[in-house]
């Protein structure tokens, strides 16, 4: 309402006026899901502007989801009558970690594009490594060591942002990540005993101040935002519903005898709810839109590794719990031989002969009662 | 954490100074955490925001890497460092990498202290490169690695080898540190040292090109200053560990070393071994190597229980001789030396 007070009736006929009709609303407001091309995810239809948070203990495959995402945010949709099946958008990585590997990023990206050119029919090896290198230029890493190098970071976004406008087109930044958003928990804890007991600059106060730098991006670019968080304190002794069973029969029976079942525990929960554990501040929790809970298979054994070749490669599950979802989703990630390390970064494109990507398992979609 | 008056920005007059202390903003970190909409668009607001923004910037490392730029280092200047046993580097992926945290996690006299020194031997013989080892448990032993750089290098050249030895001595840096304060420090002045070689290339004589050349960084044990803080009446153990984490991985990416920790084993459930340190170290390590040794034998087993890019779970065998960790073979013919070495 402005300030002619001279003419209330007036006034409050303008304010009473419609602002937008339903179709310039929708037209406005509705925007395609963005494919992460992770199926669990995907089927969450997860829009721009959503704050989605992955949670896991350690080795539940949180990073790896992030990188599957990246890689088919910069993959582009389509060059030369070949479709990549990606969004050809930017995105901002802050590894607050320190753990994203490029070497990963790079598998995922060749596997992909290599799959595409060869469900085309071939390609040349120029065309692929041009697509290779535009997709890679499209992503950006930044490694923050605390809550206030990421708040630095955060204030002097803008000019990166534009700098990414300028040279991949309006609306280009279609994904931001963050691995992992409580990276920080613990020095941030002990803030206050320094910082002379000031609200700003407590955990709650950093964590405030994150998520308002975060909003004004988010309100300004509209892009998806994928934020780890890594499951702390006590270990988790729920294992994923239904592994039990394939460890046990997995095993061999020297294994047995050994008496490392021990640890199977007769009281798995019969529902089904995978573990999780909040701990940061209300105002984080309030920006999260989705949440998402993984669990890694059980650890392996440090004294007998001997069983992992029977087992074939371990089962990971997931689950959303914001919304409430009670399908269990059980996953493997598919890597490629460690040894290849130094190969895969001498040679530009090796033809891929296990693809790294994350496969949902078929027929495996466990629901709860 | 300093007022902010005394960084003598030009932009921070006695004007600027009393509006941001209007707005609660005293510091450099309250001004970071404040929502610098909600200071209004005026010229003065403008000027400061300006002017600390750019002190900001000079200050922390905000820049962002794009993907190709981070692919084509990969590329280009990457060295993995060999641990010394080339059977454990295949597992591991062809070495140790800079960059990154791989740790090493055994019962004890499995080895974990020995494959540190091979380590160190194998960076400063074959890539000539410096290695930091911080001690913590006064496990270092100068009479065992010059062993080992026997091993590595052949006995038959002895000649050569004395003034190899020596070279490799002056390479390998012991530092000492008992407590997590102290290896935080000692971390924080490696790190300064560091960024100072970088600086000035070939500064001060002996000690610059120390830290020039540093390629492995490693601590043995992480566990044994750690785990003392952990729990009980220590309220800020968690923060501590992180720190050291912390500046552990600012070390390993800004100079792209590769850093080597050892992670000993308590009794966990069922009298089974598990790590001492647990859930909140093992985001830690991008490679955790499990040591461990069969019962009574003299064989041991490496097992990859994680890694950021490859496979877990493959293992290798593996035997603990007198020149260091060997690939374990069926019909050893260095077992009745071993046993040698044991008596010793």
């Amino acid at each position: 309402m402005d300030g002619s007070s001279e003419y209330p009736e007036e006034a409050l006929l303008r304010f009473l006026q419609p602002d937008e009709s339903m179709r310039d609303f929708l037209l406005r407001t509705f925007v395609e899901p963005l494919g992460t091309s992770v199926p669990f995810i995907d089927s969450a239809a997860i829009r721009p502007g959503n704050v989605v948070e992955i949670f896991g203990a350690s080795g539940s495959g949180k990073t790896e989801i992030l990188t599957q995402a990246v890689a088919t945010c910069i993959l582009p949709s389509e060059v030369d009558g070949v479709g990549y099946g990606g969004a050809g958008g930017a995105a901002l990585f802050f590894d607050l970690d320190g753990r994203f590997d490029i070497l990963r990023l790079v598998r995922i990206l060749e596997s992909r594009i290599n799959e595409a050119q060869v469900a085309q029919g071939g390609g040349d090896a120029d065309a692929l490594s041009q697509v290779f290198t535009a997709s890679l230029r499209r992503f950006r890493l930044l490694h923050c060591h605390n809550s206030f190098h990421l708040l630095a970071a955060l204030k002097m976004l803008q000019p990166e942002i534009r700098q990414i406008v300028q040279n991949h087109g309006p609306d280009s930044l279609h994904l931001i990540c963050i691995d992992s958003i409580g990276a920080f928990h613990w020095l941030d804890k002990g803030l206050h005993l320094w910082a002379g007991h000031r609200d700003a600059l407590t955990q709650s106060g950093l964590s405030k101040a994150v998520v308002t730098e975060l909003k004004h991006i988010m309100k300004r670019h509209r892009p998806l935002m994928l934020a780890t968080k890594s499951a702390i304190g006590a270990p988790n002794r729920w294992r994923p519903y239904g592994s039990g069973s394939t460890t046990a029969s997995g095993r061999s029976p020297q294994e047995g005898a050994r008496g490392s079942h021990e640890d199977e525990d007769p009281e798995l929960p019969q529902k089904a709810v995978l573990y999780h554990k909040e701990y940061m501040p209300a105002v984080w929790q309030d920006f999260v839109t989705h949440r998402l809970v993984l669990q890694g298979p059980a650890s392996p054994d440090p004294g007998g590794p001997h069983q992992q070749a029977l087992l074939g490669p371990p089962v990971f599950s997931a689950q959303w719990e914001k919304p409430p979802g009670s399908d269990i989703a059980k996953f493997v990630i598919l890597d490629v031989n460690p040894r290849s390390l130094r190969a895969a970064s001498e040679a530009r494109l090796p033809v891929a002969t296990t693809s790294p990507t994350l496969e949902l398992q078929s027929a495996d979609q466990v629901s709860s009662c | 954490m300093g007022a902010l008056s005394r960084l003598g920005l030009p932009c921070l007059t006695a004007e600027a100074v009393a509006f941001l202390d209007g707005h609660g903003i005293y510091t450099v970190e309250d001004f970071l955490a404040y929502d610098l909409y909600r200071l209004g668009d005026g010229e003065l607001q403008k000027q400061v925001i300006a002017g600390l923004l750019q002190h900001v910037a000079a200050t922390t490392n905000c820049t962002w890497t794009d993907g190709a730029t981070l692919f084509e280092r990969l590329t280009t200047s990457t060295t993995l460092v060999s641990t010394g046993c080339p059977s454990i580097d295949d597992v591991i992926g062809g070495g140790l990498r800079p960059g990154t945290i791989t740790e090493l996690v055994g019962t004890s006299a499995s080895g974990k202290t020995q494959l540190c020194l091979q380590a160190a031997a194998a960076a400063a013989l074959e890539l000539r490169a410096s290695v930091a080892f911080i001690d913590t448990s006064n496990s270092f032993s100068a009479h065992r690695l010059a062993q080992i750089v026997t091993g590595l290098h052949g006995k038959d050249k002895f000649v050569e080898h004395k003034q190899e030895l020596r070279n490799v001595a002056r390479r390998v840096l012991c530092f000492k540190a008992f407590d997590i304060y102290t290896a935080l420090r000692l971390l924080d002045d490696l790190l300064v040292h560091m960024d100072g070689a970088e600086s000035k290339r070939g500064g001060d004589g002996n000690q610059g090109d120390f830290f020039q050349k540093l390629q492995l960084l490693i601590l043995d044990s992480a566990s044994a200053i750690i785990s003392p803080v952990l729990g009980g009446a220590h309220t800020q153990g968690h923060a501590l560990m992180v720190s050291l984490s912390g500046l552990l991985r600012q070390i390993a990416l800004k100079h792209n070393i590769a850093v080597l920790v050892t992670n000993h084993t308590v009794s966990g459930e069922g009298g089974r071994p598990k790590p001492a340190l647990g859930e909140s170290w093992k985001s830690v390590p991008s490679v955790r190597l499990a040591l461990a040794r069969e019962d009574e034998s003299d064989c041991c087993t490496a097992t990859v229980t994680k890694h950021t890019i490859g496979a877990c779970g493959e293992s290798v065998p593996y035997v603990l001789s007198r020149d260091g960790l060997r690939a374990f073979e069926a019909e050893e013919p260095g077992a009745t030396q071993q046993l040698e070495w044991r008596q010793e």
